[in-house]
C-alpha cells in the first residue's frame, strides 16, 4: 500500500510538473512535502529562525535538478537529503558564532525526567535535541526520529558508517543526561521568539 | 530504526521518541514566497496563469508601477542562476519620520497607508518580502536593571527622526536591498530609511 502508492503519485506529480513546469503541479508537491522538510529542517538547525530559508532553498535546487531524479530513493528521501545538506551548509556559515550551548557529555546514569508521571515531556526532548552540539543532532535526527540506517546517513553526510555510530551513542548520552537534569529555568519554547 | 540500535534506549525512551511530530506546517507565506522565487529563476513557468492574473488586477496601478519600477530597479532574480547561494540574506528596512516628513493630511491616511501597502504587496509577490509593520506612535523607554530600572513614555530618540515602521526583506546583497528601499515611498513623503542586514547568528 502506502509507500508503492505514494511513489506512484509522487512520480505522477513530478511527471506533470516538468512537463510545463506548471504553477499548480508545483504548489501539489510542496503541499505534499514541505511540512516534513520543515521539521527537519528546523530540528537540524536547532530552531529559531532558518528553517523558511532552508526549505525554500530545498525547493529551488531540488526544481533545478529534478530532471535528472533518478528514482533510486523516495522523492521524499531525495528532498530530505538536499535538506540536510543545505542545513550542514548554513549551520557551517553559523558556526563561528554558535549560539547552542553544548550538553555536557556526562554518563548518565539512572532515570530521566518525567513529566508529571506520564512518561518523557515532549518539549524536553525537544530541547534537549535542539541543544545537542549540530554533529551529535543530525545523526540522531536522522537515524532516532527520521528512521534512517547509518549507511543512509554516512552517504547523506559523507561521513563513514562507524563515525555515525560513534556521534549517536554520544548524542544518546547527551541526550539522556539533558533529560535528567532539573529544567534550566526560563529555557522554553519561546528561546528563539523574536 | 533496527532493533539493536532500539537498544540503547529504555522503553520509556523510545516512546517518546517515537511519539515526536515528523511534520510541522511552515508559516502559510512561504508557499507564494517560493512560488515566486521559482517563477523568478526560470524554474516554474511564467505567471500567466489565471491566479496570478486575478491578483495583479485586484492590484491597484500603483502596484504596478511600483512592481516595474522595481523590476527596472534590478531587483528581480537572475533567472539564468539556478542554484542559489546557500542562504537568502535579509534586510531591515527601518523607516523613520523626523520634521521633514510629510505626515498624511487629515482624511488622508488611509490613501497613504494603501500606497505603502501597494508597495509591499509587489515586494511579496516577487517572493522578496518577509515581513514589516507600522508601529503606534507611542511607545516606553526602558533601561536599567533591578532597582536602577527607569522607564518613562516614548521612543528612543534617533538622529534621523522617530521608527516608524519596518520592512524585512530578502535581497541579494546589500545593493539589491538598497534598491529596493529607494523604490520604497517613503523616500517620496521624505520620510528616511536605514537598511541593515540581519545577521544570521
Amino acid at each position: 500500500m502506502g509507500m508503492s502508492t505514494e511513489k506512484a503519485e509522487d512520480r505522477d506529480l513530478v511527471a506533470s510538473f516538468l512537463d510545463g513546469r506548471e504553477e499548480a503541479a508545483f504548489r501539489e508537491l510542496y503541499r505534499r512535502h514541505t511540512a516534513a522538510l520543515f521539521l527537519l529542517a528546523s530540528r537540524l538547525l536547532g530552531g529559531g529562525r532558518g528553517a523558511e530559508d532552508a526549505v525554500q532553498e530545498t525547493w529551488i535546487r531540488a526544481t533545478a535538478r529534478l530532471g535528472h531524479f533518478r528514482w533510486e530513493s523516495s522523492l521524499k528521501t531525495w528532498l530530505c537529503g538536499i535538506t540536510v545538506n543545505l542545513c550542514r551548509e548554513m549551520l557551517r556559515e553559523r558556526a563561528a558564532g554558535a549560539t547552542t550551548s553544548a550538553l555536557p557529555e556526562a554518563t548518565a546514569h539512572g532515570h530521566p525526567r518525567h513529566a508529571g508521571g506520564d512518561g518523557i515531556d515532549r518539549l524536553d526532548l525537544e530541547r534537549a535535541i535542539r541543544r545537542l552540539p549540530a554533529g551529535y543532532r543530525e545523526v540522531l535526527v536522522l537515524h532516532d526520529v527520521e528512521g534512517h540506517t547509518h549507511e543512509e546517513i554516512a552517504a547523506l553526510l559523507q561521513i563513514e558508517a562507524g563515525t555515525s555510530k560513534s556521534q549517536l551513542h554520544k548524542a544518546r548520552r547527551a541526550i539522556r543526561a539533558a533529560l535528567m537534569s532539573p529544567a534550566p529555568k526560563g529555557a522554553g519554547e519561546d528561546d528563539h521568539e523574536a | 530504526m533496527k532493533p539493536e540500535d532500539r537498544q540503547e534506549w529504555t522503553p520509556e525512551e523510545r516512546r517518546a521518541l517515537d511519539a515526536l511530530p515528523r511534520e510541522e506546517a511552515p508559516p502559510a507565506w512561504l508557499e507564494d514566497r517560493v512560488v515566486s522565487d521559482l517563477r523568478g529563476r526560470g524554474l516554474i513557468a511564467a505567471a500567466s496563469t489565471r491566479r496570478s492574473r486575478s491578483l495583479l488586477a485586484g492590484a491597484l496601478a500603483a502596484c504596478l508601477a511600483t512592481f516595474a519600477a522595481g523590476l527596472a530597479l534590478g531587483t528581480r532574480w537572475d533567472r539564468r542562476e539556478a542554484i542559489p547561494p546557500p542562504s537568502i540574506p535579509r534586510f531591515v528596512l527601518f523607516l523613520y519620520e523626523n520634521a521633514d516628513y510629510e505626515a498624511p493630511a487629515p482624511g488622508e491616511k488611509a490613501r497613504r497607508v494603501e500606497e505603502y501597502r501597494s508597495w509591499a504587496r509587489a515586494l511579496r509577490d516577487r517572493g522578496a518580502l518577509v515581513d514589516g509593520e507600522k508601529l503606534k506612535d507611542a511607545g516606553r523607554l526602558i533601561a536599567g536593571t533591578g532597582e536602577w530600572t527607569s522607564v518613562k513614555d516614548g521612543v528612543a530618540p534617533a538622529e534621523e527622526g522617530v521608527l516608524a515602521g519596518y520592512f524585512i526583506v530578502s535581497a541579494r546583497d546589500a545593493a539589491a536591498a538598497l534598491a529596493i528601499a529607494r523604490d520604497c515611498p517613503h523616500l517620496k513623503h521624505r520620510g528616511r530609511i536605514a537598511v541593515r542586514e540581519i545577521d544570521p547568528v
